[in-house]
């Protein structure tokens, strides 16, 4: 019997833990498509400035996740956010207003889809 | 690369730790369900170890919810009937009274070919002396076979058969096991002298020496100390 209750609070303990995780990145992109919509609507405003800012806030916050991020994604996701990162304060710099926006735009969808992809619905599951 | 070792020291701990928690039966011997547990354990495990652009996480989180789904499983069915039958199967009487219920061997896909050799590797060549065939659900084939083609015991014969006990080993490859000798009732001065008696000097010497419950020895010794 104390297998059998080692085994439920283990699995227990690994859904609590995937609901958490869950939770933690759903926070984590959930600013970052924040700061993304803010990026964009300056890119739209043609206020480059405000626009690379958000977007440097944006980065240097992914970045400071990295600990969590290198332990719950693959690293190959990971990189293909900050090449996006970058791309975007690529065409910020040379402020190319419609591939910037763009940009900004493949970033929160990529965003989204690694946030949804952890949940717990019928779409990640199966 | 020290990722990948330190990743397999931990892959490789876990994986002993969920073994030794799963049990003891041999790779033969799995439950259908067991034997699929270990192949997804062990593919899940080795992602992460094949690519270091793997989350850890993605190999311990599945190994570990095997584990646990099939140490609750075990529990369950061992108090269960039905959900064993359900998870497990149930054990196909291939051989019925003498007579082969070729529905079971059909619903069981068993050839006769491989019947055949089934009934071989338990040392019976002639079908007709088998009473009871049974498939168990772990593969292995159980025979029983008419009681006047099955080997005489010593009971049936009316004799008295002194009981050795299990040997236990003394000396192995000249290293005396001390607990061993006083769980048989003996000391070092009795293993002396039976040295001794077979002309060795030390217990280094000696490759194996047992001794069972009616003081029968087994002794070795070790090539090239003639």
């Amino acid at each position: 019997m104390k297998k059998e209750t080692f085994a439920v609070l283990l699995l227990a303990l690994l859904l609590g833990l995937s609901i958490l995780n869950a939770w933690a990145l759903d926070k984590i992109t959930g600013r970052l498509i924040g700061t993304m919509d803010a990026c964009r609507s300056s890119i739209d405003a043609e206020n480059w400035d405000d626009a690379a800012k958000q977007a440097e806030t944006a980065l240097d916050y992914w970045g400071k996740k990295g600990a969590y991020t290198h332990i719950v994604l693959r690293h190959s996701e990971i990189d293909a956010l900050t090449e996006n990162f970058y791309r975007l304060l690529e065409r910020i710099y040379s402020r190319d207003g419609a591939a910037a926006s763009c940009e900004a735009r493949l970033t929160m969808e990529a965003l989204e889809s690694m946030s949804s992809i952890e949940k717990l619905r019928p779409g990640s599951i199966f | 690369m020290g990722i990948s070792f330190m990743r397999t020291i931990i892959i490789f701990a876990l994986l002993v730790i969920s073994m030794r928690i799963m049990g003891k039966r041999q790779l033969g011997e799995l439950e259908p369900i067991e034997l699929a547990v270990a192949v997804l354990i062990s593919n899940m495990a080795s992602q992460p170890l094949q690519d270091i652009g793997t989350p850890l996480a993605y190999g311990l989180v599945p190994v570990l919810t095997l584990l646990a789904c099939q140490v609750l499983i075990s529990g369950l069915t061992v108090k269960n009937l039905r959900l064993r039958r359900l998870i497990c199967g149930k054990s196909s009487i291939l051989i019925h009274d003498g007579q082969i219920v070729q529905s079971e061997m059909k619903k069981t896909r068993l050839s006769l070919e491989e019947l055949f050799v089934e009934l071989r590797g338990k040392d019976v060549t002639d079908i007709s002396t088998v009473k009871h065939a049974i498939l168990e659900t772990n593969g292995k084939l159980s025979v029983l076979l008419y009681p006047a083609e099955a080997p005489a015991t010593p009971k049936q014969m009316s004799l008295t058969v002194d009981d050795p006990g299990l040997p236990v080993t003394v000396i192995s490859d000249g290293r005396v096991l001390s607990d061993n000798l006083r769980l048989m009732g003996y000391n070092e001065k009795w293993l002396g002298n039976q040295l001794a008696l077979r002309k060795t000097a030390n217990a280094s010497d000696v490759y194996l020496m047992t001794v069972d419950g009616l003081g029968r020895i087994y002794f070795a010794r070790k090539e090239g100390n003639a």
